[in-house]
Formats: structure tokens, C-alpha cells, sequence
């Protein structure tokens, strides 16, 4: 038996203009999440192989 | 703007592919987005990447935008520039999101991402309401489950995954694919549009090109060998750091290109276009070779020394396409055993297959090959067997349960999640049946037959579950009874779910099916009690028809075991007359 279509579907988001809840926390944490990727990275972070 | 099911009857959707990994991610991931494009060429493709990983995406004139994670200055304020970056992604529309990002160390900056960034229909993983992960969809879920856990093996690549995913995706809102498409080859040595950089001396013919970084430290004796033994073949060695005279490597030598140190994109993808062969282990390189159509002498390393996607499963990351080697040692690497393997993959032009890799040992005065190694082909499956890239033994044995099982696995999640497997018969006709095999195979069924019976039990037990939420108008305020049925439905599903994990520790092989269960109660959509109860049930369905499928794949292999009787006609010769 195949998974129920919503399995497969992916979410379906009924109200595009809406922000998902918690948008500010979630941004503040994406920009520390970027700064530490940032501090982490070697300068010059291996782009070819 | 308005959900997914009103833009559907349009066949050209954006899709955005959210990829913050490592860049072999993002190779792996045009890989599938270039198959993806040749069934559905309407579909504008978008990719967000870290800082630096754009570049392989700027030499694709099919990819129709790449977002960059930006990067935030000492001096500026990471709040105001990030919020400013995010408004400007935001202000775009998109029909499908799939966030493919796979490395554990940039998986929470692409959830939240894939969470914030809108569009009508999301893959992947997220970030939920209590600030927890999940994920969207089935494969995600798979990969969370079945992937990321390091004791459960199975034959389905991730490439693969992703591509079947977006398939799906695009089937279900956008409809089935155009017909004909299947004339172009997603691999090929112009994939990239680069500028050649690299000019190869007139010294040899032909160029195999190396990865030492990936690589044992005895490849050197592997150089050695090809360059002892072919006077027509050279090497070129492609390395991140660069490689001198004390590397033991023969940089003066005529017939080597030391390009180790000196390589931008655009060079390495010269290079290994202009190579026959790429010698590596687990690198980004391979993955960067698998997209350029580069054969690939692939060392498995027990532990690799490349970070990154190093904890992904070989079977799962390693060199996508046909025909790359595979190779791994039981104990210490054996550099003339190795290149042995190599010399018998690239004379297969030669000998068409009617040598076996034994012969050709003998023949060029090899010995080691009975020293415990395995080699592996990689061949992409037609349709009719499951589809994919599969890594199939050179070197022939017994089929062991646990091999068998990591096929298995396979299919299980293609009768899930494609509502197709292979004919059983052709699959229970390719296994090397053994005493081990056949006897492992009897012991389980007993525990297959306890986890479905436990699977009705949870189905009826959800059920149950599912007619009382029903009831309750206001789930705060409801009557002693109600509360005390709830109750006692959620203890006996725990209580089953123990039930699963007792027969698991006995069976290790069945153990992906407690983490399956496991993962899928992780991912629980619903919002309220009815809903949660209603995808527990179907959770308990889907790992039944796992089980049963199991199962009877098992009672096939039995009944293949099973002795024959056999009639004595006229035609059986006595023995005493032979």
C-alpha cells in the first residue's frame, strides 16, 4: 500500500501572506545561525572540490 | 496569493531548492534537478546556497537563480542585514520549496529557513510552533529515519531520494511528465560551461587524474604503478593543498600534472573532463566527477579523513552513475591490489566481460585478491527493477541476511512511497541462497508475525483513540470517562510501541522499523487529538504492509529452499554405469 498522499504531497500552505508564527524569533535565530556558520568557516571555505 | 491547488492546472512552477550543506551536497542536488528538469522542462529552478557555493550554479545557464546566505560584515548589525535579506527572498513567490540541506551542522539554519521563506507547497525539513524540527513529507521523514541512523543500511542512494521527491512533488501538482525527454544524458563532460584553464602536455594519451587528499597515504605506489605499467597513460593529481617534491609523488615526471594547490572551479573541471579516470575516495570531488561523467576508482574508507558528509553511509553518498568502482579493504589498504581492480575496469573494453577479476590477477601476477576485500560496479537500474543507482559485488558470495535485508529495505520504502516494487520472483531469483541465509530467514518470521500482530493491535487501539477525540467538543473542559479513555489509549500505544522495540533488540535487522514508527510519531501534523490519533493508525498500516512485505519475500526464499522432489524417468542414467 502506497503512504497516505499527504505523506507525499508535502505541506500545503493555505495563506502565503501569512508569516509562519514565531517570524522575528526565527529571524533572530537565523542570524546567529549565519554568524557562527560565518565565525566557523574557514576564510576561504573550499568552493570546487 | 493563493495555496497550490489553484496554480496547478499551469504546468511551469518555481521551484525553490533550499541547499545550505556542503557542496557536494549541491552537486548532488543539480544532479537531481537536471533529471528533474528533463521530465519537466517548464519548471524554473531557484537554489539558495552558502556563501561560496554559488559558483558551480553560475556555470548552468538552466538554473534561474541563486540566493545567496549573505555574509555579515564586523561592523554590521546581523539582526538588520539578515532581516533586510530575508524581506527581499520573502518578496518572491514560489510554487515548491524542498529543503535538500542533509549536513547535521547547517540543517537548523535551513529548516528555519525553509519555515520563513513562503511557498504554496513545502518539502524537507522545518521548524514546528515549539521551535522543534520535523519534517514536511514522506522521504523526509525516510531520510531522518533510515539515513541519518548509522546501524540501517539500504539501497537507495540519496540522489535519488531527492530526485524521487521532487518527482513526486511535480507529479502530484503539476501532472506527469513529458514523453520525450529520455533522449539527453543528465551527466556530461560539458555540464558545466567553464572556460578551459587547464592544458594537458602531450606526454600520454590519456589521464587519470587523483585525490590524494581522500585518498590512503600509499597512493603513491598506485601512481607508481599505472605510470610503470602504461607508458601511453598519465596522471594528474588534484589536490585542495598543494603537493611538493617531499609528497612522493613524481612531480618532475613527464607523464604527471601536479595541479595540487593551484585549482579553482573552473580548472578542476577542466581537469577531470580532460581525464578518463578520477582515483578518490570520499571527497565533494566525486560527487563533482559523477555529474561530469568521469569514471571513479572509489576507495571506502572505514573512518574518512574528508569532513562534511563524511557520517553518511557510503552506499548512500558514493559515486553516482554507471560503472565506477568501488573498493573496500577488511584490513590495510594494498596499493597493488587497488591498482589491479583499476587495470581490470579500464580494459573492460578489452575483455568484454568474459574475464573474471580473478583471472585477470592471475595474469598480470597479481596476488591479494583472496585477502578479504569488496569490490563493487555501480549501475544504474532500469525502470522495470526498481530504477536508480545500485553497487553491485564483482567479486561473487553468499548473499548474508543482513545483504539481503539492505535490499529490502529498498523496497519497502518503493512499495511506500511509489506503490511499486520489483516482481519478487526476479528478486528471490538473484540471492546466492546459503545454509546462514535460510536459517536466519526461518528464525524471523516468528517476530514479523509478532510486530503485525502488535501493527492491528495499534490500528485498533488508534481507532479507539480516534472516536473518542471525536466526541469531545472542547478538549479542555471533558467528561472523567473521556479523559480516562484517553488516557488509557495512549498507555496501551506506548505500551506497544515497547512491545516492538523488545522483538527489535532480538532482530537487529528489524530495528528500522521501530525508528520508522518512531520518526513518523515525531512527525505528527495534526492539530488536534482526532487528527493525531487518525495518522497514528495510518503509521501502524504503513509499517503492516512493510512487515508483510518482509515477510513475504522471506516465505518466497523458503519456499526456494524448500527441497524438490524429483521423478525418476527412464532417462536418469544408474549410477553404477557412469
Amino acid at each position: 500500500m502506497v503512504a497516505d498522499i499527504r505523506l507525499l504531497q508535502g505541506k500545503i500552505i493555505e495563506d502565503l501572506d501569512q508569516n509562519p508564527k514565531n517570524f522575528t524569533k526565527l529571524m533572530e535565530e537565523l542570524a546567529l545561525e549565519i554568524v557562527e556558520d560565518q565565525q566557523d568557516s574557514p576564510p576561504a571555505e573550499r568552493s570546487n572540490s | 496569493m493563493s495555496a497550490v491547488l489553484d496554480v496547478t492546472p499551469r504546468k511551469q512552477l518555481s521551484v525553490l531548492i533550499v541547499q545550505l550543506g556542503e557542496i557536494e551536497e549541491v552537486f548532488r542536488s543539480l544532479m537531481a534537478v537536471k533529471a528533474v528538469k528533463q521530465l519537466y522542462p517548464e519548471t524554473k529552478f531557484q537554489f539558495v546556497v552558502r556563501h561560496s557555493h554559488d559558483v558551480p550554479l553560475r556555470r548552468l545557464d538552466w538554473i534561474d537563480g541563486i540566493i545567496e546566505i549573505p555574509v555579515i560584515e564586523a561592523n554590521e548589525d546581523p539582526l538588520k542585514k539578515v532581516a533586510g535579506w530575508v524581506n527581499q527572498v520573502i518578496d518572491q513567490s514560489f510554487d515548491i520549496l524542498c529543503n535538500w540541506t542533509y549536513s547535521k551542522r547547517h540543517q537548523r539554519m535551513s529548516s528555519i529557513l525553509a519555515t520563513l521563506i513562503p511557498a504554496a507547497v513545502k518539502f524537507g525539513n522545518h521548524v514546528r510552533n515549539d521551535f522543534t524540527e520535523g519534517g514536511f513529507d514522506a522521504w523526509s521523514i525516510y531520510r531522518e529515519a533510515w539515513l541519518r541512523d548509522q546501524t540501517i543500511d539500504q539501497d537507495i542512494h540519496h540522489t535519488d531520494i531527492i530526485t524521487t521527491q521532487l518527482l513526486t512533488a511535480l507529479q502530484v501538482h503539476s501532472g506527469d511528465p513529458t514523453d520525450d525527454s529520455s533522449s539527453s544524458n543528465v551527466t556530461s563532460r560539458y555540464f558545466f560551461k567553464t572556460d578551459n584553464k587547464v592544458q594537458f602536455p602531450k606526454t600520454a594519451s590519456k589521464w587519470i587524474a587523483v585525490h590524494p587528499d581522500s585518498l590512503n597515504a600509499r597512493y603513491e605506489e598506485v601512481i607508481e604503478m599505472i605510470l610503470r605499467r602504461h607508458p601511453d597513460h598519465g596522471v594528474v593529481v588534484l589536490n585542495e593543498t598543494a603537493l611538493g617534491d617531499d609528497s612522493g609523488i613524481p612531480v618532475d615526471h613527464p607523464r604527471v600534472l601536479n595541479l595540487s594547490g593551484k585549482l579553482d572551479f573552473d580548472s578542476l573541471v577542466t581537469a577531470l573532463t580532460g581525464s578518463a579516470w578520477l582515483i578518490a575516495g570520499r571527497a565533494p570531488i566525486v560527487d563533482l566527477a559523477n555529474l561530469l561523467n568521469v569514471r571513479i576508482l572509489y576507495w571506502i574508507e572505514a573512518h574518512p579523513r574528508i569532513t562534511g558528509e563524511a557520517l553518511g553511509k557510503w552506499t548512500e553518498t558514493g559515486p553516482y552513475g554507471n560503472g565506477n568502482i568501488a573498493v573496500r579493504f577488511a584490513e590495510d589498504f594494498q596499493p597493488e591490489v587497488f591498482y589491479a581492480i583499476w587495470s581490470y575496469a579500464q580494459s573492460e573494453w578489452f575483455h568484454k566481460g568474459t574475464m573474471n577479476l580473478a583471472t585477470h590477477f592471475e595474469n598480470i601476477g597479481v596476488t591479494g585478491l583472496a585477502a578479504a576485500i569488496e569490490v563493487y560496479k555501480s549501475r544504474i537500474r532500469s525502470a522495470q527493477e526498481g530504477g536508480g543507482v545500485s553497487f553491485e559485488p564483482v567479486i561473487e558470495s553468499d548473499t548474508t541476511f543482513e545483504n539481503w535485508m539492505f535490499r529490502l529495505r529498498g523496497q519497502v520504502a518503493r512499495s511506500w512511497f511509489c506503490g511499486w516494487i520489483p516482481p519478487m520472483d526476479s528478486e528471490v531469483e538473484k540471492l546466492k541462497l546459503n545454509p546462514a541465509l535460510i536459517k536466519r530467514s526461518r528464525e524471523i518470521r516468528e517476530s514479523l508475525h509478532i510486530i503485525e500482530q502488535v501493527c492491528t493491535e495499534g490500528k485498533e487501539v488508534s481507532k479507539g483513540l480516534h472516536q473518542v477525540a471525536l466526541q469531545i467538543r472542547n478538549p479542555k473542559i471533558m467528561p472523567v470517562e473521556d479523559r480516562e479513555a484517553i488516557d488509557s489509549y495512549g498507555k496501551k500505544l506506548i505500551e506497544l510501541e515497547g512491545l516492538i522495540s523488545r522483538v527489535v533488540q532480538v532482530e537487529k535487522e528489524l530495528r528500522c522499523f521501530l525508528v520508522w514508527y518512531q520518526q513518523l510519531m515525531h512527525n505528527l501534523n495534526g492539530e488536534t487529538l482526532d487528527q493525531m490519533a487518525n495518522e497514528t493508525y495510518q503509521a501502524f498500516d504503513l509499517l503492516s504492509d512493510g512487515i508483510v512485505l518482509v515477510g513475504a519475500y522471506v516465505e518466497r526464499v523458503l519456499q526456494k529452499a524448500k527441497p524438490k522432489a524429483i521423478t525418476l524417468s527412464e532417462n536418469v542414467s544408474p549410477l553404477e554405469e557412469k
